[in-house]
């Protein structure tokens, strides 16, 4: 069969799917490009009455907080009523859902119904073989997903740029950072082979939905739990920042007679230290010694501490004591690396299971025409 | 003498009810979805559990400071104390999962399979077969809905004695939607919504992806429709001290303070704080640009000039039954939903 009539029977066979999750996609699209105007234009207006700056955030001044309350949807996380939602966060968790819904509704059935109603019968004895045919529609369908997800992340990126200008967010922080261009196209290509795979190992529809959305949601919430701080946290550099350790108080490991290492995942920014631009990771404590405070060291470091008053107290207390405060962060210079490595590990893992799941149909199909040569003459048996 | 109809009797007496007898065929109908379901929900509520479980074992001090984002909020309380992450998934995958995976198949699969023809051609009713199915299901909706409410609603409650920190996290969106009450009855809602995505679509997928809108949608709606819900009989008074009036400022010189009155405000702990606006010496409501100049004033300025703060608030002690207003809501929208779906089915066969 010829490529374009292939794209045709992929077409007439997912067509519904197709035009419900591009409605869902065409609605985001249509949300992020107005969120994208309006927070331009708001971002504008702080700029021009000089209650902001470029790469600087919000201004300190009296009468800007003031002018900031007026625009809660850009500055305050008033997305959600009540709910302490930021539209980014909402942003980031509307493109995962959608996802999740791709995964489930146009990967799932891609084999599954074909088998539940038989007709892969009638499909893997054409012309086409029947590898050529399954790896020719998920490639069509997977190309289409991925293209989606790419586009889709690159809008939303565009979208959130007057929040990350404000400091508001950044394209670093979890959730943002799976909504960026590359990764975004490699979830979507990850959940949709999931998908796939779930309906070519159970065969049956109704299952392969259920089993491609559990597995997706364990996997969204083991990335989000962990695999993201082990992705990010990936070879950090270190510096020692005195001036941020008003925000993190030693006390906050919640180890009476231990000071260690602790994740933070912020934004250097204009209201915290640090490199600007970067990804502060972790944080650490350093003694006179030059080692991390333990036992009689830390306890005299959180008693300090606390008995230092205000926070630039503090911070004093710590430099003239010969304490440190370390961070361990990512430089602004590194996140498009660590977009592009994300989003070629999601593509390459679903890539194997799509090659798994052609695999699975690969075998089953040797197993019928070998069953088929023994039953030659008999009436075949279903499968 | 015993008579022949004798044994028959014996037999027919010893025979399940009819409730019985329909009960057995639900349950062979639908064991696979029903134990996949509960296998789902157990991992939900088992996750919910151990991401809780490390900050209930922190210190009341620590979780006070966390919670009530005390300024300055410390860096690792989103590391350390995550007690939000379990409740955030429960209103949103609980009654969806349920909708789809219990709800749309329920009917739909029948008219798909073409099963209807024989099922209900049967001696006990369609209706009444119909709802006894619907009826056992609900049941066990409501059931996994509270259960699940209840793991989450604890991972919420950590062991802080000073402060009424379940309160305090309580009156936002997504924990309010996470309480045994409302978690059941948006899972019965969830039912509901698939059932009649399935009465009206007959076929599994195309019922299994509506019902998956809808959730998300009545998702959305429920938290856009939550500050109005927290409006309803809300209580004025004027602000002696403690309440800061930072906020989102309308043109018609409400702000909206959204946030619990925590123990620095004067007056209502635990209240959640709905709106605020300033009057001026005639008693009206002060509008426009001068606002923004009141809010950067301190009370006593303001008393200098014979203006008042208010704020309308609702009691802590309303919680409960606020709860139970919107826990009442969904499952008499769920109840109609229902309905709607019998009648569909009613009509069919008519």
């Amino acid at each position: 069969m010829r490529r374009a009539g292939m794209v045709r029977v992929v077409w007439y066979q997912h067509r519904a799917a197709l035009l419900g999750l591009g409605a869902a996609l065409a609605g985001l699209a249509a949300v992020l490009v107005a969120a994208g105007l309006r927070g331009r234009a708001e971002y504008a207006y702080f700029l021009r009455v000089g209650c902001a700056s470029p790469g600087d955030g919000l201004t300190g001044l009296n009468h800007c907080v003031f002018i900031a309350a007026g625009f809660p949807w850009l500055n305050h996380y008033d997305s959600l009523p009540g709910s302490g939602t930021a539209f980014p966060d909402s942003v980031s968790l509307a493109i995962m859902v959608l996802f999740v819904l791709a995964g489930m509704f146009l990967g799932a059935p891609l084999m599954s119904r074909e088998y539940e109603q038989g007709t892969f019968r009638f499909a893997w004895t054409q012309g086409t073989s029947r590898v050529r045919w399954c790896g020719l529609k998920a490639g069509i369908l997977g190309g289409v997903v991925t293209l989606a997800g790419a586009g889709t992340g690159a809008l939303a990126a565009w979208a959130l740029v007057p929040f990350n200008e404000l400091g508001a967010t950044s394209h670093w922080l979890r959730g943002e950072f799976e909504s960026g261009p590359a990764t975004a196209a490699g979830w979507a290509l990850l959940t949709f082979m999931a998908g796939v795979l779930a309906g070519a190992v159970l065969k049956r529809v109704t299952p392969a939905i259920a089993a491609t959305g559990v597995g997706l949601v364990a996997l969204l919430g083991a990335y989000y739990a962990q695999l993201y701080q082990l992705l990010l946290g990936f070879r950090p550099r270190s510096v020692p920042e005195n001036a941020a350790a008003q925000w993190a108080g030693p006390g906050i490991t919640a180890e009476p007679d231990r000071v260690g290492t602790v994740p933070t995942f912020i934004i250097a920014g204009p209201h915290q230290p640090g490199p600007a631009g970067a990804l502060q990771v972790s944080s650490y404590y350093l003694g006179p010694d030059g080692r991390p405070p333990a036992g009689a060291a830390a306890v005299r470091l959180i008693m300090g501490w606390n008995q230092a008053g205000r926070r630039y107290d503090q911070v004093a207390w710590l430099t003239s004591h010969h304490y440190s405060y370390w961070i361990n962060y990512q430089p602004a210079g590194r996140y498009w690396w660590f977009q592009l490595g994300t989003g070629a590990g999601l593509i390459i893992v679903a890539l194997l299971l799509g090659a798994g799941a052609t695999g699975l149909v690969r075998r089953r199909g040797a197993r019928i025409r070998s069953r088929g040569a023994r039953t030659r003459g008999r009436q075949p048996e279903p499968v | 003498m015993i008579s022949a109809a004798g044994p028959d009797q014996a037999r027919a007496s010893r025979r399940p009810s009819w409730l019985g007898r329909l009960t057995w065929v639900a349950w062979r109908q639908d064991r696979a979805a029903a134990i996949g379901l509960a296998l789902g929900l157990g991992a939900l509520a088992l996750f919910i559990y151990f991401t809780a479980l490390k900050a209930h074992g922190l210190s009341a001090r620590f979780q006070d400071h966390c919670l009530l984002l005390h300024s300055p909020v410390p860096v690792g309380c989103a590391t350390l104390f995550p007690p939000m992450q379990g409740a955030r998934l429960a209103p949103l995958l609980a009654p969806t999962a349920i909708g789809m995976f219990l709800g749309a198949p329920l009917l739909a699969r029948e008219y798909a399979a073409g099963t209807t023809r024989f099922a209900w051609t049967q001696g006990s009713g369609r209706t009444r077969l119909v709802v006894t199915r619907l009826i056992l299901a609900a049941l066990a909706t409501l059931a996994a809905g509270a259960g699940l409410g209840w793991v989450a609603q604890w991972s919420l409650t950590p062991d802080a004695k000073d402060l009424p920190l379940s309160l305090a996290v309580g009156w936002q969106a997504l924990p309010f939607n996470a309480t045994p009450l409302t978690l059941a009855g948006g899972a019965l809602l969830g039912l509901a919504v698939g059932v009649l995505a399935g009465a009206a679509a007959r076929r599994v997928v195309p019922a299994m992806a509506a019902t998956a809108a809808v959730g998300i949608a009545v998702f959305a709606l429920s938290y856009r429709l939550h500050d109005r819900l927290l409006g309803l009989g809300a209580r004025t008074t004027r602000a002696l001290a403690g309440v800061q009036p930072w906020g989102r400022a309308t043109p018609n010189g409400l702000i909206s303070l959204d946030r619990v009155s925590g123990s620095g405000s004067s007056g209502w702990p635990g209240s959640w704080l709905s709106q605020g606006w300033y009057t001026g010496p005639d008693g009206h409501r002060i509008i426009g640009g001068r606002v923004p100049q009141l809010m950067s004033m301190s009370l006593r300025q303001l008393t200098g000039r014979h203006i008042s703060f208010w704020v309308s608030y609702q009691p802590a002690r309303r919680y409960e039954l606020l709860v139970s207003v919107q826990a009442g809501l969904t499952v008499l929208l769920a109840l109609i939903l229902g309905a709607l779906a019998v009648g569909l089915v009613r009509r069919r066969n008519a």
